[in-house]
């Protein structure tokens, strides 16, 4: 008899272990556990692995400063939600998401159609005398938080080309890219591959540079 | 800030009082967006759910019904729209490395700390979140399973499954 009742008193106080750790138990409970804890080992394993994981949780040390954020902007999108509520709708982002699929198709057919014609409007096009045989490609890349100077130096010196910070981000780098001339879908496979890499959160190739005449 | 100075904030809040929500935002927002970046990983998601969260405080703050504390509905809140948001993002939320590839090797290199803290990244959503309200934010039995919805001993046996599968993980003998 005495053996069921310390076996479920075993499985009473093993579940409120956590509560133990975090130090919200009532006082009863708390004497309880205490109790329990000073005859039985495997309480005492288990309230250690909560302790880790509450130490795990707690730990801070890679996670940025929230952005500067302001009530009053969201309750402007409260406001701005309202109105055009109905564009947040899945039915009309899926009608968008074909629309803009459709009208990126359109563009593509029409660059392999008349490429001089109608160039492509996502690069901007700056000034450098450069090779004929290859181009320089910028490619903006945002490393993902928490990343480290030292990672990211590594990764930009891994990429080959000369990088520099965008503006007063910390974080946004244009890497200007020598490369042999690349399709459109080759640079959006490329930025593509290197934002898999866990370090990287986004990576696009905003512009090119072209020779001067 | 106390429960009941929360209690007539969140009153005014109901009656659309601007200055009331600044004062909640200002409270809140920090920790909130702490909560959502330790599950997510992403800096932008963070924020964007952390507004999200309390945007919905703003709109729903006359549905409080009182039974429970302020920072619990809000927690709870900040549980559900995590919830969602991690559902979406499963593939993205999957750690580093594989938990069958944990060998001799790695748990050399690794910090202890680092190791449970990536090995509670592989729990489940649920399991994740309740760790979170427990150990992060500090919350009681009963706090928690408000914040969840759910009767108290399923907090109970999330974070008693939450261990045991830790255990696995770490390989520890139990």
């Amino acid at each position: 008899m005495n053996r069921l009742v310390d076996h479920a008193e075993h499985d009473d106080i093993t579940m409120l272990l956590p509560w133990y750790a975090n130090g919200t138990l009532n006082e009863a409970d708390r004497q309880r556990v205490d109790q329990h804890l000073a005859t039985c080992g495997q309480c005492s394993d288990e309230l250690s692995l909560c302790y880790e994981m509450q130490n795990a949780t707690l730990a801070d040390g890679a996670i940025p400063i929230p952005p500067a954020a302001s009530a009053s902007a969201i309750i402007g999108r409260r406001d701005w939600r309202s109105r055009f509520g109905f564009l947040g709708d899945r039915r009309t982002q899926r009608i968008a998401a074909v629309l803009a699929a459709v009208g990126l198709l359109f563009v593509l057919g029409m660059m392999q159609l008349s490429p001089t014609e109608l160039p492509n409007q996502r690069f901007t096009a700056t000034t450098s005398a450069g090779a004929s045989d290859s181009m320089d490609y910028v490619l903006e890349l945002r490393f993902s938080s928490g990343v480290s100077q030292a990672a990211r130096s590594k990764i930009l010196q891994e990429l080959g080309g000369t990088a520099q910070p965008v503006g007063e981000a910390d974080d946004v780098y244009a890497v200007l890219m020598n490369l042999p001339p690349q399709s459109l879908s080759d640079l959006d496979q490329l930025a593509r591959d290197f934002a898999a890499r866990d370090e990287i959160e986004t990576a696009q190739f905003v512009a090119l540079q072209v020779p001067v005449r | 800030m106390d429960d009941d100075r929360e209690r007539q904030l969140l009153a005014r809040v109901a009656r659309g009082e601007h200055d009331a929500f600044d004062e909640v935002f200002r409270a809140y927002h920090p920790l909130l967006f702490r909560f959502v970046f330790k599950m997510t990983a992403s800096y932008r998601l963070a924020d964007e759910v952390a507004n999200d969260i309390l945007l919905i405080v703003w709109q729903t703050a006359s549905k409080f019904r009182g039974d429970s504390k302020v920072s619990t509905w809000i927690f709870g809140i900040a549980y559900r729209q995590s919830l969602r948001r991690l559902g979406k993002r499963r593939l993205k939320t999957v750690p580093l490395f594989d938990s069958a590839a944990v060998d001799e090797q790695s748990a050399s290199r690794m910090e202890r700390e680092d190791w449970v803290r990536q090995a509670i990244a592989l729990l489940p959503p649920k399991q994740r979140l309740t760790i979170m309200l427990v150990y992060y934010l500090g919350l009681t039995c009963d706090e928690a399973a408000k914040a969840s919805d759910v009767p108290i001993n399923t907090v109970k046996t999330r974070m008693f499954h939450a261990r045991r599968k830790l255990r696995g993980y770490l390989g520890d003998q139990s």
